[in-house]
């Protein structure tokens, strides 16, 4: 038990400071070299415990968006894009849901479920953050398509990321 | 209060959402430069169009004060028309503020009913003694000839329509000078008769007859309609023409009470 609650806290540390110190100067062009703009903390979310109950999540999810928006410098677009994926992970939990059901003991990762769930689970998830991001950081679906294409790349790249880690790591709980 | 929990239990989750959500676009709105120009931009116009359409409405509501205003103030100009005005000079030297005298007054007024069908036909006004209107005073509206006033109580007066069997209208034809007078058959509401046209007169279809001045109920050259049609019958001595009105009486709503301000001079010299 303290032990996914250990685990949690340090998932979170991690990619937090892995999203603002390294992933954040690279989305604004590191020493102008390229534009990379991934996002990997939504990977705390979607890692979150199956049976931690929806208010709780999402107030993680707002605490942590609130703590990006801290460094990117946009008081509440990150939260709210990571608010709208919490709120939405236990639909699309059910709408993936394996045939078997899930055990609510476990936590929804690539070991648990298996690499074709835990795609198409992340996969979803991360496509609505993203696009929920983007629409509200320009604000305006005058600009439909710029929304529709960089959440398009981002999307690209996010998934890699994400997939890399775990494959790297690939975490029990 | 169970309920209440019940509720919350349910939907707790959602609103949740909606709150934390809030506070997010809150703090989008006002601490982002960018969206907050965006919000503000998209919320004037938002308001604009509200306040556009609000004030439309407000504007139709206040239609009817604005119309009775216009009314009012048509009637006080209509009293300065210059041919209206007596003239009071007879010699070269008279003074010019003293050489004219006014002598007609206008009294705006409502017309609350009306009929067309019946053969003799009445008008009631929403004005009475009370607001000058009397026994024998013409009524016109912007188009032309209304009737004559025959009663009137405090507040409300009766009008013998222009479609009146019993009508007698000085009528003249402009410009020409001969007169006549106008009377109705009971036929149609936007013809009516002028008689005692002499032969002699050189007139034609399309000629505009107006009042002659001779009745003193109306001004001189208040329009009446326009000449229709001109039968040189066998006989008498006088065309028969249909005049076509061009005041329908069938819609009108607003009219004016013609007040002669020198009314009693004129009875008094004809009298003696």
């Amino acid at each position: 038990m303290s032990n996914i609650v250990f685990v949690n806290i340090l998932r979170f540390l991690a990619l937090y400071f892995l999203q603002v110190l390294i992933l954040r100067p690279a989305s604004i062009g590191w020493e102008g070299f390229f534009y990379v703009n991934v996002h990997i903390y939504p990977l705390f979310i979607l890692l979150l415990p199956l049976r931690m109950s929806k208010p709780v999540i999402m107030i993680l999810a707002f605490i942590m968006g609130l703590l990006i928006d801290m460094f990117y410098d946009s008081p509440g677009i990150h939260a709210s894009a990571l608010l709208f994926m919490a709120y939405a992970r236990s639909y699309v939990l059910s709408y993936v849901e394996p045939r078997e059901g899930y055990n609510v003991n476990y936590s929804p990762t690539k070991k648990r479920f298996g690499l074709n769930w835990f795609f198409q689970y992340a996969s979803i998830l991360i496509a609505l953050q993203l696009f929920f991001y983007h629409s509200v950081e320009e604000f305006t679906f005058v600009y439909i398509i710029d929304i529709l294409l960089k959440t398009f790349y981002s999307y690209l790249l996010t998934i890699i990321v994400i997939m890399m880690v775990m494959f790297l790591f690939n975490p029990t709980d | 209060m169970g309920n209440l929990l019940q509720l919350l239990l349910r939907y707790g989750g959602f609103l949740l959402f909606l709150l934390l959500e809030g506070i997010c676009f809150y703090m989008i709105v006002r601490y982002n430069k960018k969206q907050n120009l965006i919000f503000t931009s998209t919320s004037n116009i938002f308001v604009g169009s509200i306040l556009d359409q609000y004030d439309d409405v407000a504007k139709f509501i206040r239609l009817s004060e604005d119309v009775d205003l216009l009314r009012k103030e048509n009637a006080r100009l209509k009293s300065f028309i210059k041919k209206d005005l007596y003239n009071n000079s007879y010699r070269l030297d008279t003074f010019l503020s003293d050489s004219v005298r006014m002598r007609y007054e206008y009294i705006p007024v409502k017309i609350i009913s009306n009929s067309i069908a019946k053969k003799d036909n009445h008008i009631t006004l929403d004005k009475g003694t009370d607001h000058e209107v009397q026994k024998h005073m013409g009524v016109i509206s912007d188009n032309g000839v209304v009737g004559v006033v025959k009663n009137s109580s405090c507040c409300f007066s009766s009008v013998m329509s222009i479609l009146h069997r019993q009508t007698r209208i000085s009528a003249s034809i402009r410009s020409k000078g001969y007169f006549g007078s106008l009377v109705w058959n009971g036929e149609e509401s936007r013809i009516m008769q002028l008689n005692e046209i002499p032969r002699h007169a050189e007139i034609i279809v399309g000629d505009t007859v107006e009042t002659s001045g001779n009745s003193h109920l109306f001004p001189k050259g208040v329009k009446i309609g326009i000449i229709k049609e001109i039968n040189r019958q066998e006989g008498p001595n006088s065309y028969e023409i249909q005049v076509e009105l061009s005041n329908d009486i069938a819609n009108l709503q607003y009219g004016y009470v013609i007040k002669d301000l020198m009314k009693k001079q004129l009875e008094e010299a004809i009298d003696e």
